[in-house]
């Protein structure tokens, strides 16, 4: 092999500055090497017989070095003392290749024939530059601990060998000694590597790759040009350079590399198992590049580029960067619509059916860091599947999956959505993927809803409504603008606020603001539990008297009286519009608005359906405890609400399973159950900062209920039975008696009629503990606790009881039979949640004074007494000091009976506050026949179907 | 042993050696008995000296065929196809190379003539009448082995050397390539310095005797 090629080694250096001109440039770079040698200390200390010569010498350590050179014999003899490169640096060692190929490879070898003359060159520079500098030498043990043991004669040797380094080069010693120092010196030293004498270039340079993009086509090839890389100074070297080369030898950077392909044909093996496209450029001759499809693109930047970069492979991809900033600009152009719901109709399987008519053109592009991809380009792309996009002259690589994994998500281009379709396209496309969703806010029509729903702002606030008797609060302004938002908008929403907050005024607010608007297209339409009609009313007529409302519910009902002529609001029951769920079906109401709505959480169950074939303008539901216990119920809630909005159940279920089994609460799936839910749900906390400020620490609801048919029969009985007795002019003291009596037990009537006849407590008997078991549920689920006082001990015992069977506790109960020790006890363990039960009843005369219970934060009057100061005394068992939250006094009350006539007299008319302050109740038995028959009488309205579930 | 994919083709020629010459042969060649093998134009000589022993045998091997005139045209297969010459590089045959030979009848890769030729004019100077003696058998397996990890040293059996080989593929290398108008130069800069190179270099102090230099130099 010719390893000489004259004509090309070194020619720029000879040719421009002549042979002296280049030796003296290339002596002064030898120099500079040195210098960096003895800057870095990259030395170690030699000695060699006095008569060898300096190529001699370099030969020498280089056979010490391998093993392979004869010792000096032993016994004393004259010696020179050398520092020596020890060329344990990579770098230095490069450099040296650099020296060496220059020198031996051009016209400087004629001065330097052999790599043997430089390494003697710089032995003696490095020599000459360390003596310069050097002041001492440390004799170190093999070990480096100070302690060896040693030869004869070698301490002494050393030390004369060290004079040596510093002074005067020639020493005496023993000539075994010397060259085993020398050996072990030279271990792991430059000069013992194999590849010392390499010329191949192998010891300076590396195998790389280079990407290089196309043209301006985006169908264009890439190609991954091969290259030597020098390892510290990063210059290149074609492959095609060397291809080029007639000979097996290549000038480049001052280097000369001598049949280099030894080892960068195995390297270009080894990378072509990893990457086929180098396969097949090394199939063919002069393998430079390979070239690079664009379909292969994906493969080659996902899984085969981090390959070639594991197996070190240094690939630079510099005119190709990530793509930082993807967004999906999303633009809208609104059209006109909204129309009425009809409900109960088929949809096809898997297909979502949006209930509000398509309102809005829908059109995306998508922005690669300010780049806005047309979308054929982006079509090209899919359809190439080229993940590059070439924005101001560099190619940005796309996570094109993923990204059209969250377009489609999206609606078509063109395609009419209704505000509901954007949002859950945009719920489940915003999190799912790297683009950033963004509405054009360029685009003109965008319309505002876009806005306030997409991104979550809150609605623009409504002006109450003129007619409300009364001032809502600034969480209920929002609330009650919100659902008149949804309203425009033709969106179901679900008020799910938490109990004691206000979602009785807030709809009321809402009929209210249809009707003053004339926008109502028919009757309201409120269902809701039996136990909650009448307080439904009583609200209506203190806040909304203006409002006409039918009760559709009781024997006497009938629909057609709802709309000849259309009264403003219909309130029916569950059970009522399961019965006549054909005549609702036939009429067309403006708002369905459900209460309590978790009895639609079960979508399979009659009521469900029922509510569901409904025809509507707009649904509304109103509950505290949205999720009791399944995510499937918010699905069947909002599938009432906005059907198909959430999917298929199945759908619903394989996407959100995780969250429903606990898991991935804080990853994609949940952001995205949030986004779809945080426009068609409003759930407030009366602890949420923005509220808890604007709530009174106590206040006062009253709960109505109606009675049974059994509880109306026996208070009508009584009533007519006093009013027999009185009737016959019986003496002063035996009409107060018979009046007291009365009172006595129509209060008992209201509370259970098991208290007058007998019998089994049921709940079902009793109008008002089956309102009081609804309100409990809701403060136990809320993790709340209730304090209920009751004045009748029976009562007390049933509804322990009651409480046991409905809610899976036993409250305790404190009464006066108890002695003080054990009320003690009681109330230490309740405060200290030593007891299970959240729940405490209490005799109104027992626990009325002296204890402190703020563990509770809701009180229940079960009945009343009718001196406020003894309930504000109860009810002060909770609200005291200690206190942390509102206390939520309920005063549960029977429609339609004296309790609600005489907490009408209390409430209206302060001027009875004297009358009413008195601790008695002998001010009854004062009144007129006509005035005792207006506040016993029992109003027919207040009574409850038995047959109610 | 092991025998690798060209080693694998010669087993029906060594299949024709009697067994207990090739087991014979085996051994001498493993122990490193087969010596000073030189090419004389028309073949191999090698002197197969067993160790412990006084007696060494001159071996003649013939060459198997004559393609010391067509090496120009090996080398233009070679560069046409870079694969082969990089597995050549890496030790190991690359299949598709193998069966390219042996399609083609290129006689590296042994014939149905090859063992009748070996047999019809190798020489031993041994006692043996069967002129596949081991000494010659061993000195044939001293070339396939050889050759099993070092593809191109195979051409050595038909008169082609392997640094002339490579001389040549890359002088067909360099016609392809400027023919193809493939692009790339050399880039020779006629001024570098040390300042370019980086910095960073960690070096391992070596021996019992560390200077200690003056702290104003110390850089």
């Amino acid at each position: 092999m010719d390893r000489t090629a004259p004509e090309r080694i070194g020619r720029s250096v000879v040719e421009e500055l002549g042979l002296a001109d280049a030796l003296r440039t290339w002596q002064a770079l030898a120099l500079d090497l040195a210098q960096k040698i003895v800057d870095h200390g990259d030395v170690v200390a030699v000695a060699h017989g006095e008569r060898m010569e300096q190529r001699e010498v370099a030969l020498w350590l280089r056979q010490m070095a391998q093993g392979r050179a004869q010792g000096f014999p032993s016994g004393e003899a004259s010696f020179l003392a050398r520092w020596a490169p020890a060329w344990t640096s990579d770098a230095l060692l490069a450099f040296r290749y650099r020296l060496v190929s220059c020198a031996t490879r051009g016209a400087l070898a004629k001065v330097y024939s052999s790599a043997a003359a430089v390494d003697a060159l710089l032995i003696q520079l490095v020599d000459r530059e360390l003596r310069r500098r050097v002041v001492d030498v440390e004799l170190r043990t093999p070990s480096g601990n100070g302690y060896s043991v040693m030869y004869r004669g070698e301490k002494e040797a050393l030390a004369a060998w060290a004079r040596a380094l510093v002074g005067s080069p020639r020493f005496l010693a023993d000539g075994w000694i010397v060259s085993r120092e020398c050996a072990r010196s030279l271990e792991g030293s430059g000069w013992s590597r194999p590849d010392f004498d390499d010329d191949s270039g192998r010891i300076a340079y590396d195998l790389a790759f280079s990407l290089e993009p196309p043209g301006e086509n985006l169908g264009g090839e890439w190609a991954l040009r091969f290259e030597l890389r020098h390892r510290w100074t990063g210059e290149r070297i074609p492959l095609s350079a060397y291809w080029q080369s007639p000979s097996r030898e290549m000038a480049a950077n001052g280097d000369v590399l001598v049949a280099p392909e030894r080892w960068f044909l195995p390297k270009l093996r080894e990378a072509a198992r990893l990457c086929p496209a180098i396969a097949s450029a090394l199939r063919a001759p002069a393998p430079a590049r390979a070239v690079l499809h664009p379909d292969e693109m994906v493969r080659f930047l996902y899984h085969e580029l981090p390959e070639l970069r594991r197996a070190s492979f240094v690939v630079e991809t510099t005119a190709l960067e990530e793509a930082r900033d993807i967004r999906i600009r999303v633009r809208l152009e609104r059209m006109d619509g909204g129309a009425f719901r009809r409900g109960g109709g088929r949809r096809a399987a898997g297909m979502p059916r949006f209930s509000a008519d398509a309102v809005a053109r829908f059109d995306w592009s998508v922005v690669i860091d300010d780049h806005t991809l047309t979308p054929e380009e982006f079509r090209r792309m899919v359809e190439r599947q080229t993940p590059l996009v070439q924005v101001d002259g560099v190619w940005r690589l796309v996570p094109l999956a993923d990204l059209l994994r969250q377009v489609e998500a999206l609606p078509e281009r063109g395609q009419e959505v209704s505000p509901l379709e954007w949002m859950r396209a945009h719920a489940l496309a915003a999190h799912d993927g790297p683009g950033k969703m963004e509405v054009d806010a360029e685009a003109p029509r965008a319309a505002n809803w876009v806005d306030v729903w997409a991104l979550g702002r809150d609605a623009e606030p409504e002006p109450p409504p003129a007619s409300f008797r009364g001032t809502l609060r600034h969480y209920q302004e929002r609330g009650y603008a919100w659902l008149i938002q949804l309203r425009k908008l033709g969106i179901g929403g679900c008020l799910a606020d938490d109990m004691g907050l206000g979602k009785t005024v807030q709809m009321i607010a809402y009929w209210l603001r249809v009707k003053e608007r004339g926008e109502a297209s028919g009757p309201h339409l409120l269902v809701c539990p039996t136990s909650l009609v009448a307080n439904w009313k009583a609200e209506i007529e203190r806040f909304a008297p203006d409002l006409s409302v039918y009760v559709h519910h009781g024997s006497a009902r009938n629909l057609d009286r709802a709309f000849a002529p259309p009264v403003d609001l219909v309130i029916t029951t569950y059970g009522t519009l399961l019965r006549d769920g054909e005549a609702f079906r036939q009429r067309a109401f403006d708002c369905v608005a459900i209460d309590e709505a978790q009895v639609v959480k079960n979508a399979s169950t009659q009521q469900a359906r029922a509510l569901r074939a409904l025809t509507s303008r707009h649904r509304v539901a109103l509950t505290g405890t949205p999720v009791e216990n399944r995510l499937d119920e918010l699905w069947s809630l909002m599938d009432f609400l906005n059907p198909g909005y959430l999917g298929s159940l199945r759908w619903f279920r394989t996407t959100f399973g995780s969250i429903a089994e606990g898991r991935d609460l804080s990853g994609v799936r949940m952001r995205q159950l949030q986004l779809l839910l945080r426009p068609v749900l409003l759930r407030r906390r009366k602890s949420d900062p923005a509220i808890a400020p604007e709530l009174p620490e106590k206040w006062e609801v009253e709960e109505r209920a109606l009675l049974t048919a059994e509880q109306a029969a026996m208070y009508q009985a009584l009533v007519d039975q006093m009013f027999a007795q009185i009737a016959c002019g019986p003496s002063g003291i035996a009409r107060r008696g018979a009046i007291l009596t009365t009172l006595l037990r129509l209060k008992q009537v209201c509370d259970h009629p098991a208290l007058i006849s007998g019998g089994r407590p049921s709940a079902k008997r009793s109008g008002k503990l089956r309102s009081l078991l609804d309100l409990l549920r809701v403060v136990v689920d809320g993790g709340e606790a209730a304090l209920i006082f009751t004045q009748f001990r029976e009562m007390g015992e049933m509804l322990c009881a009651a409480v046991e069977g409905e809610l899976g506790f036993r409250p305790p109960f404190l009464h006066g039979g108890m002695s003080a020790k054990a009320r003690g006890e009681i109330v230490e363990r309740y405060q200290a949640k030593r007891v299970a039960s959240p729940v405490l009843v209490l005799s109104l005369r027992a626990g009325g004074v002296g204890l402190n219970l703020t563990r509770a934060n809701h009180v229940f009057h079960y009945d009343r007494w009718w001196n406020p100061a003894v309930e504000d005394q109860a009810t002060d068992r909770a609200y005291r000091i200690g206190q942390s939250r509102g206390v939520e006094v309920h005063k549960m009350i029977c429609a339609g009976t004296l309790e609600e006539r005489i907490d009408e007299m209390l409430r209206a008319k302060r001027a009875l506050s004297d009358v009413v302050s008195r601790v008695s109740e002998d001010w009854v038995t004062e009144l007129d026949d006509e005035a005792l028959y207006q506040l016993f009488a029992l109003n027919p309205v207040g009574v409850m179907e038995e047959d109610e579930p | 042993m092991k025998r690798g994919p060209y080693a694998s083709r010669w087993e029906p020629v060594l299949a024709e050696v009697d067994p207990s010459h090739l087991r014979a042969a085996t051994r001498l060649a493993m122990s490193g008995a087969v010596r000073s093998r030189a090419w004389d134009g028309a073949g191999w000589r090698a002197v197969v000296e067993r160790s412990g022993t006084r007696r060494a045998f001159d071996v003649w091997l013939p060459k198997l065929a004559d393609y010391a005139g067509h090496a120009r045209d090996v080398a233009r297969w070679l560069a046409m196809r870079p694969d082969w010459l990089a597995a050549h590089y890496a030790g190991e045959w690359d299949e598709s190379f193998l069966d390219f030979l042996s399609a083609h009848q290129v006689e590296v890769v042994p014939t149905g003539e090859t063992a009748a030729r070996l047999r019809a004019l190798s020489t031993c100077t041994c006692e043996e009448m069967d002129p596949l003696c081991p000494h010659v058998v061993a000195v044939l397996l001293a070339f396939i082995w050889e050759a099993d990890t070092n593809p191109l040293a195979a051409f050595r059996l038909v008169g082609i050397e392997v640094d002339q080989l490579l001389d040549l593929v890359q002088e067909e290398t360099a016609a392809l390539a400027s023919a193809a108008g493939a692009s790339g130069r050399t880039d020779v800069p006629g001024d570098w310095s040390l300042e370019e190179w980086r910095k960073d270099a960690p070096v391992r102090p070596l021996g019992r005797m560390r200077p200690i230099v003056r702290p104003e130099i110390r850089p």
